[in-house]
């Protein structure tokens, strides 16, 4: 009897069989979506001086900027300038790999910034730069020089925390004079990080630039050209 | 012995006073439309209605000057686009060209590649005309105040 209890409790060698451990579904995080204010906007707002008519070059091309820049009496040039990246490096992990071949790299320049010299009165980069690594940033600030009039101001945003592996790649939208809208659409590695030394010297060729600080993690830099 | 009436096919109607290119229909050339159109096929060339409204549909492939009065777009269009009321870009639409106009509306999803300009409203006739008349009472005082013999006294 004592044996038969003994049995049934320790039956075999085997070890006792407990079911597989399923973690938890992890669900992804919800993009992020966040209004914040921008002094740097509002800085790059007051350099255009209430004249109307001025051509805008914006290389996020939110619908919502369009639009508010055209009330504004302004003549926006939205630009698919990420779609265009991602045609030309795709965006998986090896997009800064192929942003070192030449070839890519001319195509790419010629076929998103072909405009006429000194065309623009301002540009709104926004955070394209920072997925560009040097081998093409170079080609693209020299165009930006080139399509723009002296004395233009540039808007551009850098994630300041340089130690991020990947940061959102939001999209930007204009609500009002100092206030963004900023929607999360992607995630991107960071080609190289830019704290202030780094925007100095980017920018070397173009005139002053002023950097206003925030408290959240994005560097707001304007640039005058 | 009689005959069943024949049934007749249903036929949906279009509606009164828009003119419709359907998605089979390839137009190459000019159009210029009395009244509104709708364009679900494809065109190359140029479309106007100036007085009325184009919708370029979803099924709509346009490589086309555009003008009309209020012109929206679901579809693709290459060219440029001239509204002299309002220019809407619908979700899931593509221009490829410069948009003038007086009010601009662009959807979330709605793509755009080319310059916004805003294209100042036309005065109404008669606000125009009332204008007119003002300047003209305005410079005929003028030129009264002006004349020598006033300035002598």
């Amino acid at each position: 009897m004592l044996d038969k209890l003994r049995n049934f409790f320790q039956p075999d060698d085997e070890p006792p069989r407990l079911p597989a451990y399923k973690p938890p579904p992890v669900e992804p995080a919800a993009p992020i979506q966040l209004t914040r204010v921008s002094n740097g906007l509002d800085q790059f707002f007051l350099e255009l001086g209430g004249q109307d008519r001025l051509k805008i070059l914006d290389l996020c091309g939110a619908p919502a900027t369009t639009e508010y820049l055209f009330e504004q009496q302004q003549i926006p040039r939205p630009d698919s300038f990420y779609r265009a990246l991602e045609l030309a490096f795709g965006n998986g992990p090896g997009y800064l790999d192929r942003q070192l071949e030449e070839d890519r790299v001319e195509i790419f320049v010629k076929h998103t910034l072909d405009h006429k010299e000194g065309e623009f009165d301002a540009v709104l980069l926004w955070d394209s730069l920072q997925y560009l690594r040097p081998e093409l940033l170079g080609p693209v600030l020299e165009q930006i020089h080139t399509i723009t009039r002296p004395g233009a101001p540039i808007f551009a945003i850098f994630h300041a925390d340089e130690r991020a592996e990947e940061v959102p790649v939001f999209s930007y939208q204009i609500q009002g004079r100092n206030q963004l809208y900023l929607t999360e659409r992607d995630r991107r590695r960071l080609a190289q990080p830019f704290n202030n030394r780094n925007i100095d010297r980017i920018f070397k060729n173009f005139g002053p630039r002023k950097f206003f600080l925030a408290r959240d993690q994005l560097r707001e830099v304007l640039i005058w050209r | 012995m009689s005959t069943a009436p024949a049934i007749r096919s249903y036929e949906p109607e279009a509606p009164r006073g828009v003119a419709t290119i359907g998605k089979a229909v390839y137009i190459k050339g000019q159009i210029i439309a009395r009244e509104d159109l709708i364009v679900d096929g494809q065109v190359d060339g140029t479309v106007e209605a100036q007085e009325h409204r184009i919708t370029i549909g979803p099924n709509g492939r346009v490589a086309a000057t555009i003008k009309g009065r209020h012109i929206i777009i679901q579809g693709q269009v290459t060219g440029n686009v001239e509204g002299s009321e309002k220019v809407e870009i619908r979700n899931g639409a593509k221009l490829l060209g410069d948009v003038r106009t007086v009010k601009f509306v662009c959807e979330e999803e709605g793509t755009i590649n080319g310059s916004v300009a805003s294209l100042r409203p036309e005065p109404k006739p008669a606000a125009a005309a009332t204008e007119t008349k003002e300047k003209a009472a305005a410079a005929s005082a003028t030129q009264q105040t002006l004349t020598p013999t006033e300035v002598k006294k």
